[in-house]
């Protein structure tokens, strides 16, 4: 059984030093946020204030913040992860280095030493006999592994990786994704995409149902594509459900004009917001709160 | 019914190869396939195990070992993503063939690797594409149409740099390997900013340099550039792969022109203007991405790839001419290569050589 989407969920980018708008203003960010106990209360700050739900990214550097938080008890019951799989950057990087067979040898070599062995020597199996399903299964496994010991309604994969496959036109390491998700887990398999009217065109010619997806909804059109008029046409035609993500174009937007702006199309059911300040917390959940109710 | 968007193909596509299947060759290989009119029809690639499992995905797409068989397959245009040691002999089979090209960068090891095939592409006249995809960032998109506009005036001196953090331990692959890199962070990540001060400010005259080898590795870590311009503008280039505390491609440049100030980051463009005449205009002007950006048919990563791949894909269809061709890869080249005889000389000036031919 599949959980409930959290209405809202806070984004992960501040903790991890991304801004999509401005890297001048990451090391002011990185200064409030660089404690895991600063960050930690932020998340209990969010969860008192309704918002249960936390976006994270995979790879090694979300490891000290899921131990942080396997350490608070109380807060790991009440926080709902949502992870985005997998490390895009640390893929691509070691990929273009070490070449895509390399990367994969790598990431299950660690993984091995990371004490998943059994799985990590499945893998190397499977890169060896070019079984692509079992080795997509496999490196599946490792990821969630990670999260271990969490409730996590669902899981999204990363852009990068949803978007590739979709301009390839791969629809069998989408359709393994979902399969394995469904087969193995609680967790809904779901999708972050900066191209949503193509990702919900491949899914039907593939036959596969509309899923969950995360995607940039805002009022400048913001990684909007192929437009913002066709992403609206697109947010107005689906039943959804839509988590809405980058709602502030990167702090381009007020939170008030932008919530409405999300909050229009039914199709939105969650929204992500950022937290890079106390302040800034409470503002979004108090908008959107206000906004839910009415709805 | 949803909205199709980009997945149909017709008779009159547009086929385009790639060789070189790594990341970089597969996301081309995504933006072109996803592009109306433009379809990935064929890819080479060296390693048996990416080839077996790209044609287990995709039956209908012709796969091979040997970018020779794919130039022989028809396709009507080649992106090449494959280590740079390789550019100039995939480069010129292409141009041979007539067949236009989007080279990743570098063009190629050093100036002279790529000076016959520079020739060969400008003699034959087809189109022809170094990925200097940084500068179809929005901010430096607009960054050079105000300059040309003359809005901060003459341009006088600049600063610009490139960090990254990236490495911090030695390179363990081919781009630690100078025969297969032809450098370290100027050659694979300095390149991008010189490409655009290059089209910001025209022919290169001098270089003055230092490389720092910050690790155990045979390529360079940071360098420090003053590099002047034959229209006398001159400024320093900062540039390194090892510096803490920066997220992604973290890239500046501030240009101080007689009537005012441009200042150019990946993500946003701030501009001085202290017009006299028109007080409203007076001071800090600040534009952001979501103002400069627009959307492009798929974005993979980051929209400026798209945007790159469109303006080469469009040159393949009408014959325009390119920003960043082979020519002006060339340049760079050239501006890379007097980096590192000065930094070899001890940070002498040296001058950046005029193409000969």
């Amino acid at each position: 059984m599949q959980g409930i989407l959290d209405p809202i969920i806070l984004g992960h980018n501040p903790f991890f030093g991304v801004d999509h708008l401005s890297r001048g203003r990451i090391p002011s960010r990185q200064a409030r946020l660089s404690n895991l106990t600063t960050v930690i209360e932020q998340i209990r700050l969010a969860s008192q204030l309704g918002a249960r739900g936390l976006m994270l990214p995979s790879g090694d550097r979300v490891n000290p913040l899921l131990d942080a938080l396997r350490s608070e008890p109380a807060l790991q019951e009440q926080v709902h992860i949502y992870p985005q799989i997998p490390d895009a950057g640390q893929l691509s990087s070691r990929a273009t280095e070490r070449g895509v067979v390399g990367a994969v040898r790598d990431l299950l070599q660690e993984a091995g030493v990371r004490g998943t062995s059994a799985m990590a020597a499945g893998g190397m199996q499977t890169l060896i006999s070019g079984d692509i399903t079992r080795l997509l299964r496999t490196l599946l496994d490792l990821e969630l592994a990670r999260f271990d010991g969490f409730q996590a309604p669902a899981i999204f994969l990363h852009p990068v990786f949803t978007d590739l496959a979709l301009g390839l036109g791969l629809e069998m390491p989408l359709r393994t994704y979902i399969d394995h998700l469904e087969a193995r887990t609680a967790m809904r398999p779901a999708f972050c995409t900066l191209n949503l009217p193509l990702l919900l065109a491949r899914f039907e010619e593939w036959s596969l149902e509309p899923p969950l997806v995360m995607s940039a909804v805002n009022a400048a059109g913001y990684r909007m594509n192929p437009s913002q008029a066709c992403c609206e046409r697109t947010l107005r035609r689906v039943d959804g459900p839509i988590v809405a993500m980058m709602i502030l174009a990167g702090g381009h937007l007020s939170p008030d004009s932008a919530i409405d702006y999300a909050l229009q199309f039914d199709s939105v059911q969650s929204v992500v917001i950022g937290a890079s300040t106390p302040a800034h917390l409470r503002e979004s959940c108090s908008l959107l709160r206000e906004r839910l109710t009415v709805r | 019914m949803h909205e199709r968007s980009s997945v149909s193909h017709g008779q009159d596509d547009i086929s385009v190869g790639v060789v070189g299947f790594g990341p970089m060759g597969a996301m081309h290989g995504a933006i072109v396939n996803a592009i109306d009119g433009i379809r990935l029809g064929a890819v080479a690639e060296s390693s048996g195990t990416v080839r077996r499992v790209l044609r287990s995905l995709r039956p209908e797409l012709l796969v091979v070992k040997d970018y020779r068989q794919l130039l022989d397959a028809a396709v009507d245009a080649v992106v090449i993503a494959t280590p740079p040691s390789t550019h100039v002999e995939i480069a010129t089979a292409c141009a041979e063939q007539g067949i236009p090209f989007l080279v990743e960068k570098p063009l190629a090891r050093t100036a002279g690797e790529a000076h016959g095939l520079v020739q060969l592409v400008e003699h034959s006249e087809i189109r022809a594409m170094v990925g200097f995809s940084h500068s179809y960032r929005p901010p430096y998109l607009r960054g050079r149409q105000l300059l040309e506009e003359g809005v901060i005036g003459s341009p006088q001196f600049f600063h610009a740099s490139v960090l990254l953090s990236q490495v911090f331990a030695p390179l363990k692959g081919w781009r630690g390997d100078p025969t297969i890199a032809g450098g370290g962070v100027v050659m694979t990540h300095g390149c991008h900013m010189l490409s655009i001060l290059l089209n910001y400010f025209g022919t290169p005259a001098r270089v003055l340099a230092r490389c720092q080898h910050l690790l155990e590795h045979h390529v360079e870590d940071a360098a420090h550039i003053v590099l002047t311009f034959a229209t006398g503008v001159e400024g320093f280039v900062d540039i390194s792969w090892s510096a803490h505390g920066h997220v992604g491609f973290d890239s500046r440049l501030t240009i101080h022109g007689d009537t005012g100030q441009l200042d150019i980051s990946a993500d946003e463009l701030r501009m001085y203007v202290p017009d006299i005449s028109d007080p409203s205009r007076e001071g800090w002007h600040i534009l952001t991405a979501p103002e400069l950006a627009s959307a492009v048919p798929i974005d993979i990563g980051a929209p400026e790839y798209a945007r790159q791949d469109l303006e080469f894909l469009q040159a393949v269809r009408t014959g325009a001419r390119l920003a960043n061709d082979v020519r002006h890869g060339y340049l760079v080249h050239q501006v890379i290569d007097a980096i590192y005889a000065s930094a070899r000389a001890g940070g002498t000036p040296v001058e950046v050589e005029g193409v000969s031919g």
